[in-house]
């Protein structure tokens, strides 16, 4: 279905850059993996771009180099953590960049904070309740935007894909106690941006 | 309990609060996005819709290499028949000018020899009857 869907593309774009094709065993496992940690890498790419069609441009290449390296997996880590780091540096790449810094000023289409936060499953709460629970998001991602790459990425991990701290250090790369550091400044920023509106 | 400390409790709280709802908010939307994500043209599909592009593409560089080529070469040829016609005018020119100067020349030759003619063969009224003896001893 979807995952076979993007093998099917993947192996097209493989096939039309002269690539070999992964054995048919691997294939199936990484199709496998496709289709279990597709959604997850979605959301954190577009919880850190905020951006849907950037987002699932960086899917569809973090999805392309997982396969390209495939074979040099050795499960050393999750698949998941591995999936993420490549997605993590795709990230930087495309803000590095040159030629995309002027995208990065416009921004054209991005999602407004407030739009971003007007997502809310709608459950039994009240309407109070569900216009208290948007201001609360909204603030959380005015606070997002003014942290640093970083923090951003840590916050994100942390609290929306609840990863464990050590996890999140193996994706980015860092030491335990960095990410420990970066997130605690990240919620200092939240906790201020949410007491500020009292 | 203190103030201060009841005062953290409730703000933990309220963060803990907006994390979960920034968590809920951010995966719904994101799943909403995933569930429509862009359909993906099946390979045969995409096989043709390069192929036409190809040729597309194709076509129009042979109608802008075809006009390349084509316009200076009709530019040369034109000038080529053009520089063709006035040398053949220049010729026709010449030879008519020739022409009628060796008709002048000719006519001119030709008068005067018959006016040498005529004024031999004419004679007084009063040698008329010596004429025929002229030309009985030219005869001899």
């Amino acid at each position: 279905m979807a995952s076979t869907w993007v093998m099917a593309t993947i192996t097209t774009a493989m096939e039309s850059m002269g690539e070999r094709k992964v054995a048919a065993a691997d294939s199936t496992e990484f199709a496998e993996m496709v289709a279990r940690y597709r959604p997850q890498i979605f959301r954190f790419l577009l919880a850190s771009m905020r951006d849907v069609d950037v987002a699932e441009t960086l899917t569809q290449d973090c999805l392309l180099k997982a396969y390209r390296n495939w074979g040099t997996f050795r499960g050393e880590s999750s698949a998941l953590t591995w999936l993420l780091r490549i997605a993590i540096n795709l990230q930087k790449d495309h803000w590095r960049n040159r030629r995309l810094q002027f995208w990065k000023k416009t921004r054209t289409s991005a999602v407004d904070t407030d739009d971003a936060g007007a997502w809310l499953p709608s459950d039994e709460s009240s309407p109070e309740q569900q216009v208290l629970a948007r201001d609360q998001v909204r603030l959380v991602w005015k606070a997002v935007e003014g942290l640093s790459e970083r923090q951003r990425t840590v916050f994100m991990l942390r609290h929306v894909e609840e990863m464990e701290l050590s996890e999140i250090a193996q994706s980015i790369g860092l030491s335990e106690g960095t990410v420990k550091a970066h997130l605690s400044r990240a919620m200092i920023r939240v906790r201020a941006e949410l007491g500020g509106k009292r | 309990m203190s103030f201060d400390k009841q005062n953290q409790e409730a703000d933990d709280l309220e963060l803990e609060a907006a994390l979960k709802n920034f968590r809920q908010s951010m995966r719904s939307w994101s799943d909403s996005e995933f569930g429509r994500m862009r359909a993906i043209a099946p390979v045969g599909a995409g096989f043709w819709v390069r192929m036409r592009k190809q040729i597309v593409a194709g076509a129009l560089g042979c109608v802008v290499a075809v006009t390349a080529i084509t316009i200076p070469v009709n530019v040369v040829h034109n000038r080529q028949i053009a520089a063709l016609h006035q040398a053949q005018l220049r010729e026709q020119k010449r030879q008519a000018d020739e022409a009628a100067l060796q008709a002048s020349q000719v006519n001119d030759d030709k008068l005067m020899a018959d006016v040498d003619s005529d004024i031999a063969q004419e004679a007084p009224d009063a040698f008329e009857p010596l004429a025929s003896l002229m030309n009985d001893s030219k005869a001899k």
